[in-house]
């Protein structure tokens, strides 16, 4: 994933726990638990990654949980182990069967200048 | 066999009616395409360009082309690309591929790539496929 060029990524193993404010220029890996406001151009929450807090992103993908709010600017996967609650922000939106998401739906147009 | 049967008329009869109805379930199912357990009622259609107001209550499936206006409480429901559905629906087993405005409250819905669902959900098993619009809160219950 990011093990080719780790320039501006984040890894997060598991059974690390982080708290505070994150701005991640590339992808944030997180298999640990996150404590705080994650924002990134790519999330990817593996199967035992937390995130309590506001996670913003273009590209969203989470096999893990996310609560409090989420918001994508291009695109939210929801895998069949993924949790999601809060409220919810999306452009392009798919969910696994067996992905949990509870909370506000709402759907947003892409952005015509995307920041990254 | 045959010998058996016109001894025992009444009881070729039974087997006759049980053949019957097996093979009917059997049929339906296909077209329905669902795990649920097997009913006797054959699917009912709204077709294209039919429009509904009213409520709909069946213990069978439902496949909607047309437009509905109203509450509906089926057991399986399948709106069309074409299809939609305004009000309340209750179901066990949904499967959106137009459109759904108002609370609809099931245990397995699957919202198609290009449908909308407006209105709040309650669900138990979701299934969004990739540019399925859902507005409105999602609730989930076991």
């Amino acid at each position: 994933m990011s093990d080719q060029n780790q320039n501006g990524c984040l890894t997060i193993g598991e059974g690390v726990t982080l708290s505070g404010n994150f701005t991640v220029p590339d992808i944030a890996f997180i298999s640990g638990t996150v404590d705080g406001e994650l924002s990134a151009r790519e999330i990817l929450i593996g199967a035992t990654g937390v995130v309590k807090g506001k996670v913003s992103a273009d590209i969203i993908d989470v096999r893990g949980e996310i609560h409090q709010e989420v918001i994508s600017k291009k695109s939210l996967l929801i895998r069949s182990t993924g949790k999601v609650s809060g409220n919810i922000t999306y452009v392009e939106l798919e969910i696994e069967k067996g992905g949990d998401i509870q909370g506000t739906m709402v759907k947003t147009d892409a952005p015509s200048g995307s920041s990254y | 066999m045959f010998s058996r049967k016109s001894d025992d008329d009444q009881n070729s009869q039974n087997e006759d009616f049980v053949n019957e109805e097996t093979l009917e379930i059997d049929d339906s199912d296909e077209v329905e395409h669902s795990s649920s357990p097997v009913r006797h009622l054959k699917p009912s259609m709204i077709s294209e360009g039919f429009e509904f107001n009213g409520d709909i209550k069946s213990n069978g499936s439902l496949t909607v082309d047309g437009a509905i206006v109203g509450q509906c409480t089926v057991d399986n429901s399948i709106v069309g690309v074409t299809g939609s559905v305004s009000g309340k629906i209750t179901a066990k087993t949904i499967n959106v591929k137009g459109k759904l405005a108002g609370n609809v409250n099931c245990s397995d819905i699957i919202v198609g790539g290009r449908s909308i669902v407006d209105g709040n959900i309650t669900y138990s098993s979701i299934t969004i496929q990739r540019g399925g619009i859902v507005k409105g809160d999602l609730k989930k219950v076991n």
